[in-house]
């Protein structure tokens, strides 16, 4: 009898795992094609001399990377990619969290500024970049203004120390209506009597914001500040539209420079070598972000401590 | 699992070496395996050709749709062709598109652009047209266009129609500067139209002239004297190639250390850095400002902000478009260097045979080409387009080119005068798909940077097309 039973539960027990298979493999399938096979393509690629043109003839070893080590495009593309990162996160990140708690107003007409702080974000990085180009041109908005104030027409794209500049100043504007909305759900979702209980207490605005708002919503600052990571370290569209990584390099990226090798020049082994290089540096983010995660556990830990106290 | 891993890439990359391995089988030269001229074109059972290239402007796409289906119609029952049309764009997109189809199989026939003839040559990508084409065929054909589509001395490809770049003019601006200016220039030679491309202005003269005709309008708005705009990957290398008197690479056509960057080098880079200096031209112009005051059904137009535009002759049909535009455009001839020497960039769109193109298409495949070649398609072509025929009869033969034409105002014939004077394909490289967009984008760099130094741009450039040249291990 028990044995009878045995059988019907794992026939059962079978066709629950079919099933939950079934449910998986369309990601599974998507994931192996989309993302699985061409990493893995483009990892034995960059040991190869495949050119677009020529198909790949030979194996290369470790050529490319050791010509990376000597490439000083790549290596000024690495070193613009991490000052847009360096620049972008903060100031995105900071800019997002303090309109955030701007709109984090029940008053009438605030709805108007979420959307208009949104609005950027749902335009196309395309349309965006194209309306810089006009306003950071010669005779364009920016100069205009800056000539009605007796200050000189700036160069701004044209000028190899102020084009990286332009695009971290148009990438914040750009992309801070995103996360001011994610961290605008997580303000909503800190409780109120916490801020009731701090004014109890006696602390001014800066302390809930330091004791409260901050460890309420750190979770959700380290999402943000992960996914702002990682998207810095992926630009491409901006200079690729805007100044095609100039001028003299000083706007070229880590992306731009794998399609530029890869695409433009058509050296898909070597343009994989640096694709995988720049693998690293996304682990690296994820360290960032891991590193985060620690930093979360502790505020949370310090705040459990200080509703226990309360209590 | 580390095994199974390892037998699954090395499983891929056998694949990717069948999938990327194998070119068509090339004749040798001198084997014939065409048709004979006049020879009909016989089959047993209808030949399928793709042909595949890029979007052109209104009146080229009216001339595909009208020619392929008048081939089609005449061919009937032995030759179909099926064309793909691919949006061109900026930055080479088509040709980074072809050149993502080679691993899948290309086209049998493609219109390509005549300088990547020897890039797309030399890596195997199309074959020659020589097997199947009788030099008789080809003595109606421009010496210059041969040359563009000669490679290692065999012929990959042959165009319909060519272009050359002319200093365009709006003639009531120009014909108001010349009442009103002074009558010397800095040489204290008569600023006046040439009559000859033997007396075209110098480089130097036509942005004296440039700087000169530029006026302030309402608004702080300018009309600038020139507007040198165009294709950022590679026009500015086009259009002022000849400034380096045809040693922009070494003799290897490999080099470009110690010619791109040579004197002759910075002297360009100057000249560009004191067109926007002297406010000749706009450094962040866009291509419709010659015609912006265009009047066209539908459209009023705005205000004109280029008097002279230096530009290829396929923009003549855009002047066309515009009732006003097209009673008032000129054109003089391409500028002599300013040490007298003469030399016009030509160069232009091509038909070849890709590699994928089976034995057994190939005659099927020429005959296209060769139709599309023929005297009445380049007639018809050059004649909707505006641009300059390949083949030379046809000068004599189309009103507009025939020697003492008033068509407007004897512009095309000063094409003919420049074209037969001086013709050059633009620089015959391998490594042209490294070198003109390098070059090109270090032009644009020291026309738009607030306070270039020429020399480091220039420099800069040399090397880093030929660490490219290197990397892409031309031989």
């Amino acid at each position: 009898m028990l044995e009878i039973s045995k059988k019907k539960t794992s026939a059962r027990q079978r066709r629950y795992d079919v099933t939950g298979w079934l449910f998986c493999l369309p990601a599974v399938v998507f994931g192996l094609i989309f993302l699985i096979t061409p990493i893995a393509l483009s990892f034995l690629f960059s040991f190869t001399d495949y050119h677009m043109l020529r198909g790949l003839n030979a194996f290369v070893g470790f050529k490319h990377y050791a010509e990376l080590l000597k490439d000083a495009v790549f290596g000024k593309a690495i070193l613009n990619t991490i000052k847009f990162v360096i620049f972008v996160v903060p100031l995105q990140c900071g800019l997002a969290l303090v309109l955030a708690l701007l709109v984090n107003r029940t008053a009438k007409g605030f709805g108007i500024f979420k959307l208009a702080y949104f609005a950027p974000v749902i335009t196309s990085m395309t349309v965006v970049a194209l309306l810089f180009m006009n306003f950071y041109d010669t005779t364009g908005l920016f100069n205009l203004l800056l000539g009605a104030v007796g200050i000189d027409a700036q160069g701004f794209l044209h000028d190899p120390n102020q084009a990286m500049y332009s695009i971290i100043f148009m990438s914040v504007w750009q992309g801070a209506g995103y996360q001011m909305i994610i961290l605008l759900a997580a303000l909503q979702n800190v409780q109120p009597e916490l801020y009731e209980a701090a004014s109890l207490d006696g602390a001014n605005g800066w302390q809930k914001f330091r004791n409260v708002t901050l460890p309420g919503i750190l979770s959700v600052g380290s999402f943000v500040l992960l996914i702002t990571v990682i998207g810095a370290f992926k630009l491409f569209t901006q200079p690729y539209i805007m100044t095609q990584g100039g001028p003299d390099n000083s706007t070229m990226t880590i992306v731009l420079y794998i399609y530029e090798r890869g695409m433009t020049d058509k050296l898909i082994g070597y343009g994989s070598a640096i694709a995988m290089l720049f693998t690293f540096a996304f682990i690296a983010a994820s360290a960032i972000g891991k590193g985060g995660g620690r930093l979360v556990s502790f505020y949370r830990k310090k705040r459990d401590a200080y509703i226990e106290e309360m209590i | 699992m580390k095994r199974v891993c390892a037998v699954i890439l090395a499983t891929m990359l056998a694949l990717c070496l069948f999938a990327c391995g194998g070119t068509g089988d090339i004749a040798g030269k001198g084997e014939f395996l065409g048709l004979k001229d006049g020879e009909e074109f016989t089959t047993d059972k209808e030949i399928s050709i793709s042909f595949i290239r890029p979007r052109g402007n209104d009146a080229q796409e009216t001339w595909w749709d009208t020619t392929v289906d008048a081939f089609n119609t005449e061919y009937a029952g032995r030759i179909k062709v099926s064309s793909e049309v691919l949006v061109r764009g900026d930055n080479s997109s088509y040709e980074q598109q072809i050149g993502l189809r080679v691993a899948e199989g290309l086209p049998d026939v493609m219109y390509m652009d005549g300088p990547y003839v020897s890039n797309w040559a030399y890596n195997g990508m199309i074959i020659p047209l020589d097997n199947y084409i009788t030099e008789t065929y080809l003595t109606d054909f421009m010496d210059y266009v041969l040359n563009q589509g000669t490679y290692n001395e065999r012929l990959y490809a042959l165009s319909i129609v060519d272009s050359t770049i002319m200093v365009f003019y709006r003639k009531s601006f120009m014909n108001a500067f010349l009442a009103t200016n002074p009558k010397f220039d800095a040489d204290h030679s008569a600023i006046s139209l040439p009559t000859s491309p033997e007396n075209a202005w110098t480089f130097n003269q036509l942005a004296e002239i440039a700087a000169k005709m530029t006026t302030n309008l309402e608004g702080n708005k300018k009309r600038y004297g020139l507007s040198i705009t165009g294709d950022k990957t590679e026009w500015m290398s086009y259009a002022f190639s000849p400034m380096w008197n045809g040693k922009i690479l070494g003799d290897d056509a490999l080099t470009a250390t110690g010619n791109l960057n040579s004197a002759k080098g910075l002297e360009a880079g100057n000249y560009l850095r004191n067109l926007r200096k002297n406010e000749a031209i706009n450094p962040s112009a866009s291509g419709t400002d010659f015609y912006d005051d265009g009047v066209k059904e539908g459209t009023t137009g705005s205000v004109c902000k280029a008097a002279m535009y230096f530009t290829g002759t396929q923009n003549i049909t855009k002047f066309n478009e515009f009732t006003n535009i097209a009673e008032d455009w000129d054109a003089t001839y391409y500028p002599r260097n300013n040490d007298g020497s003469y030399s016009v960039p030509c160069g232009g769109w091509t038909l070849a045979m890709s590699k994928d193109c089976a034995s057994g298409k190939r005659v099927a495949a020429v005959e296209f080409i060769k139709y599309l070649t023929s005297v009445q398609s380049c007639r018809s072509f050059a004649s909707q387009t505006a641009s300059p025929p390949a083949r030379k009869s046809l000068y004599d033969d189309m009103d507009e080119y025939k020697d003492g034409s008033v068509v407007q105002n004897g512009a095309y014939v000063r094409i003919k005068e420049q074209i037969f004077k001086a013709a050059a394909p633009r620089t015959k490289t391998v490594a042209y798909a490294e070198f003109s967009p390098l070059l090109a984008k270090a032009l644009n760099e020291i026309v738009s940077d607030t306070n270039p130094n020429i020399q480091e741009k220039l420099n800069a450039a040399a090397t880093t097309i030929d660490n490219k040249i290197r990397q892409a291990n031309y031989k």
